[in-house]
């Protein structure tokens, strides 16, 4: 239940008896979907506009909050800066570092717990647990740990994506029906063969969105790690131009880090779609 | 006296597209006050659809709906209540809520639709179960709850859409007797959607007999046995006879339509 | 009979016994490790310090009553930014979700909010709010506000159509199709949305308490490492994890349906 921001969406409502044909409800879809677009490139571009109109009308300053017309100059001047090329690919780097080794942690525990009852019982409410403390706190231990590099950044970046796999594949791994694995069990499959055919891609939907949640957390662990304590990365960058009054640096560098994961999680979401199509 | 008529109707889904649908045509139909009518054909043949227009669910494509001679346009569940094949209860709310649920929307306040519900529920042999929730219910218990949350608006009329479609025999024939003593004292028209032959003759006064789509009106036959009945009515001759034509007539449309759906197919 | 019952009971006891046993395996590792790092390892107390030395500044630490005041600020932040969050998620996505291209045009936005690294525009925040109790307040609720509104919208538009039907058949009206149906309907998804918001804004309030701020149990915890005063730091991290997971207890038997 916890992984509905994400997800697929969920089951289809049942049809009213002789509910008109598909045909037509597809088009007044496919007509909303199109409204629905341009609305949305509308608000976007109303508050583009508000917001440049308001910095030079002087009436928010633009020294603190700066303004589009300036972000995109910024963005420019990034794009051929080395140190912010540098920082956006070390952070890069470390989100994938983080993400490899958090999510194949969280898949391995999450299976091993979906499979036997007894190590669950026993460890899954530690998990749970961390699950519930705002896991910010354990940065100034990872940074004793781990030193002021790249390092607690990967840490934290793992730490936060290995909670959410973990409890998304045991949820994932909640959802194979009973009754599949009866069947399976009734034509007497081996374990590995049951496991494959039918846990697995049952599973699947949830090791999905443990994946999706992994992304998320995996990109934003690093980050915040970053902003804390590192001497390099993007968080580190954001930091020094803020600090220093570079708004205008500060925000296109966020911008380019907030597209990159929000293209990456949505790709993720529309690859999970076409995989896990049976299910609808 | 006569207090439903459905004039000429037909009701046509996707009108004017390529893909446009007849689900039932030219349909004339009067039911009385008190009148238990069974409606049964072959899947498919807009008898669902007939029952969803005379509650005001569906607009008529063609014709009208009158409902003690005003026109209905909308449903208007104080005249005639719908009763769902799927119970339609809401998970969220208790059993005594869901059954006072009609009388809420009606307007009435929390005490009272929860003061009627009580009576109804008790009514429907459910009283120890106010406090529950509908997934604590078997299936024909939920059933029961839905027909006390209709009755709860003392309607002039029931539209039931196979009340019992999803039940097994079992609990089908012992709701089945039960129902028939509440319809009985209850005194309420009744329009019953069923696939069941013998639950079609078992309850009715008049059935209605439908054709595979699009669906007209075939036959409607008249039960003369006075209701409410006992189980001994099922092996009287006049049971039988009614079975066994309504077994050949629907076998003849069941026909028909596969006929008609494969001669589509090759044009 | 009663053989079987007493021999199954028998085997939940045995069970039971397993699963401690294996928790307190766990326990044993863990300690060990950490007296094997304070010893032999030459694991340096600024780094790792010894289990006494924690223990003793856990007590200090607690019978602080200044440490409670600091507390006092945390849990008041989280409440009040997951209070701001739930008022503006719950409405905006109610008022959205009336309609069909509105919520259409809504649901991806909200999704890439939630999807933003807003803690990159921390450092900002404190620009423009400054670094008191309001900046951690408004901080939190940014971050709650995007799963809660975009939840409340998916809840309210994937009612199934066959309780809407009912609503109609009994001619309920819009407000009573809304408070009765859709809201009964979408609960399970919204509590979802809120028990998200409720868990980021206690993730974003330690953090903005940790980056910059002059009270709460972060900026002690932030305090006692800058001094090195490392037993401190992890007595006062181990008292906000306390703190937290109770709030977050508390918080969640208020977020769950009644027939759940």
């Amino acid at each position: 239940m916890s992984t509905v921001i994400g997800g697929a969406a969920s089951g289809r409502p049942t049809g009213a008896p002789g509910a008109p044909p598909p045909k037509a409800e597809r088009a007044a879809n496919h007509l909303e979907i199109r409204k629905a677009l341009w609305l949305r490139i509308a608000f976007l571009v109303f508050v583009l506009l508000l917001w440049e109109l308001l910095a030079n009308t002087g009436a928010v300053d633009a020294r603190f909050a700066s303004k589009p017309s300036a972000i995109v100059q910024a963005l420019g001047g990034l794009a051929v800066n080395p140190e912010a090329l540098g920082a956006v690919g070390e952070t890069l780097l470390a989100f994938a570092t983080a993400f490899i080794i958090g999510t194949s942690a969280g898949i391995l525990l999450g299976v091993a717990f979906g499979l036997n009852r007894l190590l669950r019982d026993a460890f899954y409410p530690i998990i749970m647990l961390l699950m519930v403390v705002p896991k910010s706190v354990f940065l100034p231990l990872l940074v004793l740990f781990f030193g002021l590099g790249t390092a607690a950044g990967v840490a934290f970046g793992a730490l936060l994506a290995f909670v959410h796999v973990t409890v998304n594949v045991v949820a994932g791994l909640d959802l194979v029906d009973q009754k599949y694995r009866d069947v399976g069990r009734a034509y007497d499959a081996k374990p590995a063969r049951l496991f494959l055919d039918v846990i697995l891609p049952g599973a699947a939907p949830g090791i999905f969105a443990g994946l999706w949640h992994g992304i998320r957390n995996g990109f934003i662990g690093v980050v915040i790690a970053q902003l804390f304590v590192s001497t390099a990365g993007v968080g580190y960058l954001v930091r020094i131009y803020s600090n220093n009054f570079q708004i205008d640096n500060a925000m296109a560098l966020t911008l380019v880090m907030a597209a990159l994961v929000i293209v990456t999680g949505s790709l993720w979401s529309r690859l999970e779609r076409r995989l896990t199509r049976w299910r609808d | 006296m006569t207090q439903l008529t459905v004039e000429n109707l037909t009701v046509t889904y996707g009108a004017n597209t390529t893909r446009e649908l007849v689900a039932c045509e030219n349909i004339d139909l009067t039911i009385k006050e008190g009148e238990f009518v069974t409606i049964i054909g072959p899947s498919g043949c807009g008898k669902s659809t007939l029952l969803h227009t005379m509650g005001g669910l569906i607009a008529p494509t063609k014709g009208r709906i009158r409902f003690d001679g005003a026109d209905v346009t909308k449903p208007n569940p104080r005249d005639a209540a719908f009763v769902f094949q799927d119970y339609s209860l809401f998970p969220w709310k208790s059993v005594e809520e869901n059954a006072g649920m009609g009388l809420r929307f009606a307007g009435a306040s929390k005490a009272e639709s929860i003061r009627e519900a009580k009576a109804q529920l008790e009514f429907v042999g459910l009283k120890d179960f106010g406090g529950r929730y509908p997934r604590e219910l078997s299936g024909g218990m939920q059933q029961r709850v839905a027909i006390a949350r209709a009755l709860a608006l003392q309607p002039k009329m029931l539209l039931m859409d196979e009340p019992f479609g999803a039940l097994d025999e079992q609990t089908r024939r012992n709701l089945g007797t039960e129902l028939s003593r509440i319809l009985g004292e209850a005194g309420q028209a009744v329009v019953m959607i069923t696939h069941s032959l013998d639950e079609a003759i078992f309850w009715a006064d008049r059935i209605v007999v439908m054709s595979a789509r699009p669906g007209r009106i075939a036959e409607e036959i008249t039960v003369s046995a006075p209701r409410p009945r006992e189980m001994e009515f099922m092996t009287t001759p006049e049971f039988q006879d009614i079975r066994v034509h309504l077994f050949e007539q629907l076998e003849i449309h069941q026909r028909e339509a596969a006929e008609r759906a494969s001669a589509a197919t090759v044009v | 009979m009663t053989d079987t019952i007493a021999r199954s009971g028998w085997r939940v006891h045995k069970r039971r016994a397993t699963i401690w046993a294996l928790r307190a395996g766990l326990a044993v590792v863990v300690i060990g490790a950490w007296l094997y790092a304070n010893t032999i390892g030459g694991v340096s107390p600024l780094i790792l310090p010894s289990i006494p030395a924690v223990i003793e500044a856990f007590v200090g630490v607690v019978v602080d009553p200044e440490i409670w005041m600091q507390a006092g600020v945390t849990v008041f932040e989280m409440l009040a930014g997951f209070a701001l969050a739930a008022v503006t998620g719950l409405s905006a996505g109610f008022l959205l979700s009336r309609s069909s291209v509105f919520a259409r045009a809504a649901e991806p936005l909200l999704a890439w909010g939630y999807m933003f690294p807003l803690a990159l525009l921390y450092p900002l925040f404190l620009l423009w709010v400054g670094v008191g109790v309001e900046s951690k307040i408004l901080y939190a609720a940014l971050g709650a506000f995007f799963p809660i509104a975009f939840n409340t919208i998916r809840g309210l538009r994937s009612v199934d159509k066959k309780y809407l039907e009912v609503g109609r058949a009994y001619a309920a009206s819009r407000l009573q199709i809304d408070l009765n149906i859709k809201l009964g309907a979408a609960r399970p998804l919204i509590l979802a949305g809120l028990r998200i918001g409720s868990s980021i804004v206690t993730i974003y309030v330690v953090l903005a308490e940790l980056l910059g701020s002059n009270q709460g149990l972060g900026h002690e915890i932030e305090r006692a490492s800058s001094r090195l005063q490392i037993p401190d730091s992890y007595a006062t991290v181990t008292l906000l994890i306390l703190v937290t997971v109770v709030l977050q207890r508390i918080m969640e038997r208020f977020l769950r349906a009644k027939h759940e």
